[in-house]
């Protein structure tokens, strides 16, 4: 029980954690042994990019645009999120002066880990909730005495949902500290 | 409540970053230190830039005068002298002006500027390009004499 937990749970959720690091250290590898370190200063534009359009789940969640499956929208924020992360991650990896920009790279890395937690957090109660429902009505419950059973797994269910308002200010932050940075770069940088 | 009360302490935060970018540009933004003689600009970043434009080569020159590289500094007293024999001062005679080609003012931006342009000796005046002494130390070997006398003729 408790090895089903860890490779259900936990496991995913530190190889998603890893994979992105692992990814961001052969990128910038990559980069180092053909000698073209230099794209790591054009790759963050790719990556903002990204992560500008997986906000298209949270617009379609808080009811700012009506078009687009909620659940298609989902997969697609995370996948985005993930690849625009690892491309900032290969980006971050050539300042090592500008703390705004390490502060940046923290809250970002601080948002994919938010992220993957309420990922595996709502799959898991969800999936609970789903089974209990389940076997309560093979048990023959239904009607009122269902969902007086039920009370306590909706209960849990909410309380994961309530992950979205930590979720939330961290991407708040990001996206503002991001934004500090871009703003910095386009002032002082000669676009030539 | 709770949310509220996160957004205030994030809002708080970043409005506290916010000062401290503007108190200290030089830690918060700058790619790196700025060269010894350049410190006491750290914190002025126009000095050098202009707004959405980048290092600006007239800012350079406003206190470089051309005139006066490799012979006086930038308030005007002669450069001493390093070895017995002066160095050229080629600058002037640079076909073309381009400070940012060779120069950069942070510290260890070369990683993220990438490759630039290497300094080229047919950029010099034909007549300083023969005066290989007046910038590099002759090797010491018994050719190097000949090879200045060939070089001058």
């Amino acid at each position: 029980m408790k090895f089903g937990l860890l490779f259900r749970e936990v496991l995913p959720f530190f190889l998603a954690l890893a994979a992105l690091a692992i990814a961001a250290l052969l990128i910038d590898a990559l980069l180092h042994f053909v000698d073209a370190v230099w794209v790591g200063r054009y790759i963050g534009i790719p990556g903002v990019l990204l992560i500008i359009g997986s906000f298209g789940y949270s617009l379609r969640k808080h009811k700012l645009i009506a078009g687009g499956n909620p659940a298609g929208l989902l997969r697609l924020h995370e996948r985005m999120a993930w690849a625009g992360s690892l491309l900032v991650l290969v980006h971050a990896g050539i300042h090592f002066n500008a703390i705004l920009a390490w502060l940046a790279a923290a809250a970002m890395l601080v948002n994919v880990g938010s992220g993957l937690t309420g990922k595996f957090l709502l799959k898991r109660a969800w999936r609970r909730l789903g089974e209990t429902g389940a076997e309560l009505k093979r048990q023959g419950l239904s009607g009122p005495a269902l969902e007086e059973r039920m009370h306590w797994d909706t209960l849990t269910f909410n309380a994961v949902k309530q992950w979205r308002v930590i979720h939330f200010p961290i991407a708040l932050a990001f996206a503002v500290l991001a934004a500090m940075h871009i703003i910095a770069v386009f002032l002082f940088w000669g676009w030539k | 409540m709770t949310r509220r009360w996160i957004l205030a302490a994030i809002s708080a935060a970043l409005l506290g970053l916010g000062v401290l970018v503007f108190l200290h540009p030089d830690r918060m933004i700058s790619p790196g230190p700025l060269s010894k003689s350049h410190s006491e600009l750290a914190t002025d970043c126009f000095a050098c830039h202009l707004p959405l434009r980048g290092a600006s080569q007239d800012k350079c020159i406003a206190c470089h005068a051309l005139a006066d590289i490799g012979l006086r500094t930038t308030k005007g007293l002669p450069l001493p002298l390093t070895s017995p024999a002066p160095k050229v001062a080629f600058h002037q005679q640079l076909t073309s002006h381009n400070c940012m080609a060779c120069h950069t003012g942070h510290q260890g931006a070369t990683r993220i500027l990438g490759k630039r342009q290497s300094f080229s000796h047919e950029l010099l005046d034909p007549a300083v390009q023969g005066q290989c002494q007046a910038c590099h130390a002759p090797p010491s070997t018994e050719m190097s004499p000949r090879i200045a006398r060939n070089a001058t003729a």
